[in-house]
Parts: structure tokens; sequence; C-alpha cells
């Protein structure tokens, strides 16, 4: 179950390409992998399941943003210790303060695999 | 000291029949009157005989007056002008006061000179008797102070004809800060009648959003009597716009530094103004679109090479790899799309005439496809009620475009989840695609403006949304291309619709 548990991963991303191409590369490797379009819907998800060992953040998205989700998340027991990767165009080192980690789109899949593997593996 | 000698007891000095004591009090008061370096003088009776009259009185007049009858000592002329007035004290025993009186008096050697006396008459009543004696005269001469005002005026008037000359607005105000007069100009531009005294001339055209300011600022200069300095919009008569000017005013301080008075002007600034805001807003734009540009570019980038990376690696499926590999084609086509978008709204801006590739369509067929293609991105929210066999004559690729911005648009900037209706039906000639939202309407003002290349409305501006602003120019320019039109209709009881109406068979045009 531990196993389980630390393989679980959640996509927040408003674009669907993007989130099934990282949902397909994440599942060829081994991970259980919930989507959510916005950060309304990754709340839901991360509530709903919150065995979740990482999060794969996008920032601009309609309804919730990434940053309202993430402040959100670190004020949440149970959920706020789960480590937060964003990955946006618009990343910087001020936008993700508190965040696990962050790369700028288009981003290298390698470097998102080893993000998830040093969190989940 | 009570004093009971007559008056020409006084004056003959035929003092020998009083005490010592007595006399010495007359001369005091004697001296007195004589030393007194205001010109004054007593005539008595109703002959005006002088019984005194002071040195400085005499330099005044340039007359000797003591002992004589005042037809002896001014003319037949003065006298026509005195008369009446000490007549009138010695009868009613009202004093009488003159400012400013011009008087021509010739000095010891005969030179007229003109001068300008303040002139007093008081009845004299001797003892504790109330019938009048005679006249009191006290005259100041105050022909320096005249003069100085009469520069004064001939300097303003000189101001008032340059003003006149200037292309501005000048103005002048009192020490209060109450305007006081306006060149020419001001009367040109604000229209109307001249100024009334108290008219507020500029209080006629200033524009009600700047009126508080510009009282506040001024004040403020009034109590620092400080230089004045303030942009304002006035109200054009003939042209009925309000433009911009600067407006500049400077106290003048007299000797103790108090306000004398304000001169000032205003300058018309509104074209250097509106072409240094347009540069400011197309500054802004350039910045905003290259944002959202280089964000919403990035996207289907990102998309292409994380899949493009996912074929270097262990794909399970034949099936996965076709999918990988179509999603690396669609995202460039995403990108490719957005390119064309830009220079086919460059290509509207300019005014240029676009391309389109006429061909017969089943409309419905081709809404359909449209809207299921959305459908699979945002939801079953998309409706679209079909009818049969729409044919019409058009280029496909563009109208899909106009649907597709039109949907994403209702999507994007309508009610959260509620549907977004789109119906297609013919009016005359020309088919009528109108696509509806529900949720916050757009502002009447917005409206105007909505299709304008890069122009975001001021809700959508302040909503989470991006965009570049082109999307509705698209519409419009392919619409019009269609030889058609795109409107907007938006009310609260109704939400947003946006139609295009364009001919049916483009053939025929």
């Amino acid at each position: 179950m531990t196993e389980l548990c630390s393989k679980n991963i959640l996509i927040v991303e408003d674009d669907k390409e993007i989130r099934e191409a990282m949902k397909d590369a994440l599942e060829i490797e081994g991970y259980n992998v919930s989507v959510a379009s916005n950060g309304i819907e990754g709340l839901t998800s991360l509530r709903a399941n919150n065995n979740t060992c990482m999060i794969l953040l996008d920032l601009l998205m309609p309804t919730m943003s990434g940053r309202e989700f993430m402040d959100i998340v670190k004020k949440e027991d149970i959920i706020c210790s789960i480590p937060i990767f964003i990955h946006s165009s618009v990343a910087n080192k001020e936008n993700t303060t508190g965040a696990a980690g962050w790369i700028k789109k288009p981003a290298d899949l390698s470097v998102i695999l080893e993000a998830v593997k040093g969190h989940c593996s | 000291m009570l004093i009971k000698i007559p008056m020409q007891d006084l004056l003959s000095l035929e003092l020998h029949n009083y005490n010592s004591e007595d006399k010495s009090s007359f001369k005091e008061l004697r001296d007195f009157f004589m030393q007194a370096p205001v010109p004054l003088a007593i005539l008595k009776g109703p002959e005006y005989f002088f019984t005194l009259s002071n040195l400085p009185y005499d330099t005044l007049t340039g007359r000797k007056a003591m002992g004589k009858n005042i037809s002896e000592v001014f003319s037949p002329d003065e006298i026509k002008h005195i008369l009446p007035l000490l007549d009138a004290v010695y009868k009613t025993g009202v004093p009488y006061i003159g400012k400013d009186i011009p008087f021509n008096l010739a000095d010891e050697h005969g030179h007229v000179h003109n001068k300008w006396i303040d002139v007093a008459y008081h009845p004299f009543r001797e003892n504790d008797d109330e019938s009048i004696k005679g006249i009191f005269a006290v005259f100041q001469d105050v022909t320096d102070r005249v003069i100085a005002k009469k520069i004064m005026a001939k300097s303003e008037e000189k101001f008032k004809q340059l003003a006149n000359t200037l292309p501005q607005m000048v103005w002048t105000a009192t020490d209060v800060g109450k305007l006081d007069w306006y060149n020419d100009v001001w009367f040109e531009y604000v229209g109307g009648d001249r100024a009334q005294p108290g008219d507020d001339i500029w209080a006629r055209a200033i524009h009600p959003e700047d009126l508080d300011a510009v009282t506040t600022a001024w004040q403020e200069a009034i109590n620092t009597k400080t230089l004045y300095r303030k942009e304002v919009r006035f109200k054009h008569a003939k042209s009925g716009e309000y433009r911009w000017h600067v407006c500049q005013g400077s106290p003048i301080l007299n000797e103790l530094e108090q306000i004398e008075k304000w001169t000032g002007s205003c300058n018309d600034i509104h074209d250097q103004k509106t072409a240094f805001e347009m540069l400011e807003l197309e500054r802004d734009v350039r910045e905003r679109v290259i944002g959202a540009l280089t964000h919403d570019l990035r996207t289907p980038l990102a998309a292409a090479k994380i899949n493009a990376q996912l074929l270097t690696r262990k794909i399970p499926t034949e099936e996965m790899l076709n999918k990988v590999a179509n999603r690396i084609s669609n995202n460039i086509d995403r990108a490719d799309k957005m390119i064309q978008d830009i220079l086919d709204a460059s290509q509207i801006k300019a005014g240029e005439k676009m391309n389109l590739d006429i061909k017969k369509y089943d409309l419905n067929e081709l809404i359909m496809v449209t809207v299921d293609d959305l459908q699979d991105i945002h939801g079953a929210r998309i409706v679209f009620n079909s009818n049969e066999n729409f044919y019409g004559h058009l280029d496909a690729s563009a109208l899909k475009r106009m649907i597709e911005n039109l949907i994403n648009n209702a999507v994007k900037y309508g009610k959260e989840l509620a549907p977004v209706t789109v119906k297609l039906k013919q009016l005359k000639d020309s088919i009528v695609i109108a696509v509806h939202n529900e949720g916050v309407p757009i502002p009447d003002d917005d409206q105007k403006t909505i299709f304008d290349a890069y122009q975001r409305t001021h809700s959508a501006k302040k909503g989470v949304q991006r965009g570049w602003g082109l999307g509705l120019t698209l519409v419009k320019g392919f619409a019009e291309a269609h030889g058609g039109q795109a409107i907007v209709r938006s009310s609260l009881q109704d939400g947003t619709t946006f139609s295009i109406i364009i001919p049916q068979d483009l053939r025929n045009i």
C-alpha cells in the first residue's frame, strides 16, 4: 500500500494537450496519474485522494490559478506537505516560493521525470 | 483744556484781556494748529473768511489764505466748484468727504500744477454753541497715490492689450483667487457672452471630473502663495470636445509679501497629450500582446516537445505511438494557427484585402464539425441545434475560425458552465450565425471598440483570462471580407450575442 501511495501524482494543467502528454509520459514510467484542469478541480481531487506523492502544477489557469491553489494547499492539514513542482511558461523564482521546484515551459521531459523520481520513488 | 476765547481774539493774538495761564494755552493750541503736518484751515461765516490756514495748507494751495475771504483766495472758476460744497456743509452740518479731487493749483512762482487732493469739509462750531459758525477744512495731497494708480491702470491696460494678441487663454485673478479678467481667446473657446462681473467663465467649460482637483490645487497655491499649475479639460464650444489644457498662474506679491493679484494662462496641450497617451497605450498593448503571445505560443510548443521526447522512450503500443505522433503534428498546427492569426489581424488592421477561397458548403455540417471539435475541449455546454441542408458559397476556413473565436470567447468570458448556444438562420439573401452566452454584459462603451485590434474590454482585462485582443478583429475582418458584418448585443437580461451576417452566396457579390 505504501509503495502504491508513493506513486500517485496529480497534474493540474489547463491545456489538454500538455496534460494528456504528461499523463502518458508518467504512466509509461509506472506512476498513477490523476489530472485536473484548474485549481478548484485540483483541490477536489487532492481532498478525495490525499496519498499523492507529488503535484505538477501550471500557474496560469482559469477559475483558480496555480498560485491560489498552492496557497490553499499549504494551509490545509494532511495535504500541506505534498511537494509541488511548478511547470509554467511564466514560472520564476518569485512566483514559485514554497514550491519544491520549478521549470519553464517548454521543458525537457527528462527534467520533469527526474523531479518526480526524486519525490515518488 | 477748555478754550473760551473767540476765534478772532485768538487769531489776532489780542490776548491782553486774558490771564497768563489762558494765554499760554491759546499759544499752545495755535502752535499745534499752525505746525500740524496736515493742511488745515478754518473758514468762518457765510462769506467763508479764512480765520486760520496753516503752512501746509498755504503751500498746497499755493496762496496765503489767512485773513482773506474765499473770493480773494480762489478764482471764480474754483469758487464755482467749492462754494456749493461749503454751503451744503454750512447749512446741513453734514460733513463733505471728497476723494481724489483734481485741482489745478499754481505755486508761488505762478506755475500751475495738476494735483489730486482728498478733501474733508467739517462743520465748525464755537464753544458749546450748536450753531455752525464756519467750515473746518482738512486736505490731504494724494497726487502721488493717484498717479501711481493711473500708472498701474495704464500698465494693466497694456497687459490686457498684449494678452489679447496671444494665442493662449490669459486671465487675471484677485488677491483671494477670484478670476476677474479673461482675454478674447477664452470667449472664442468657451462661447457665449463676454463675462459679466462675477461670472466664472472657466466654470462654464471645465470638465466636471476635473473640478475638485482644480479647486484644491488653486486653493493650495493661494494658501502657499506659490505657482499654480494644473492640467485640466475645457469644453470647446464649437466642437463640443473636451480638450486638455495646462493652466499656470503666478501670484504678484506686494512689499508685505501679500498677494496683490494673480496673472495666468492656459495652453491647449490636447494634441501632445493625446499623442503621448496613444504612444503609452501602444506600448502597453505591445507588451501585453507579446506577453500573451509568448505564453500562448509556448503552450503548443511545450506539448509538442513532451510528445517528441516521449517518442525516444519505450512506448508500449503502436496505437500510442500514433497518438503521440499526431499530437506533435496537432500542436505544430496550433502554433502555426496562432502565427496565421497575427498575420491576418495585421492585414485587417492595415486595411488590406483578404484572400478568400469561395466554395459551396453545407453550412449546417460545417458548423456541426466546428462545434464537435470544441465540444471535445469545452464539453457539452456548447449547444448547436442543427437544421438540414443549408447551403452557402463562402470560405470554409474563415467561417470555421470566426465560429471558433466566438465560441472560445463565450466560454472564456461567459458565465461558467452555462450553455453557449450557436444558431444558424437565414435572413433574406444572408445567413446569420449567432453565438450566445450568459453572464456579465459588456458595457456600452466597450461594445463600440470591442472589434478593434488589440482591444480587450475593461472587464476582460480585469479577469483571469488571457488574450491578445485579436479574436474579434479576425471575426470582423473575415465577415467584412465576405461582404458582411459582425455585431454584438449585450444586456443583463438577454446575455451576450455575437452575430456574423454574411451573404449566403458570395458568387453574386
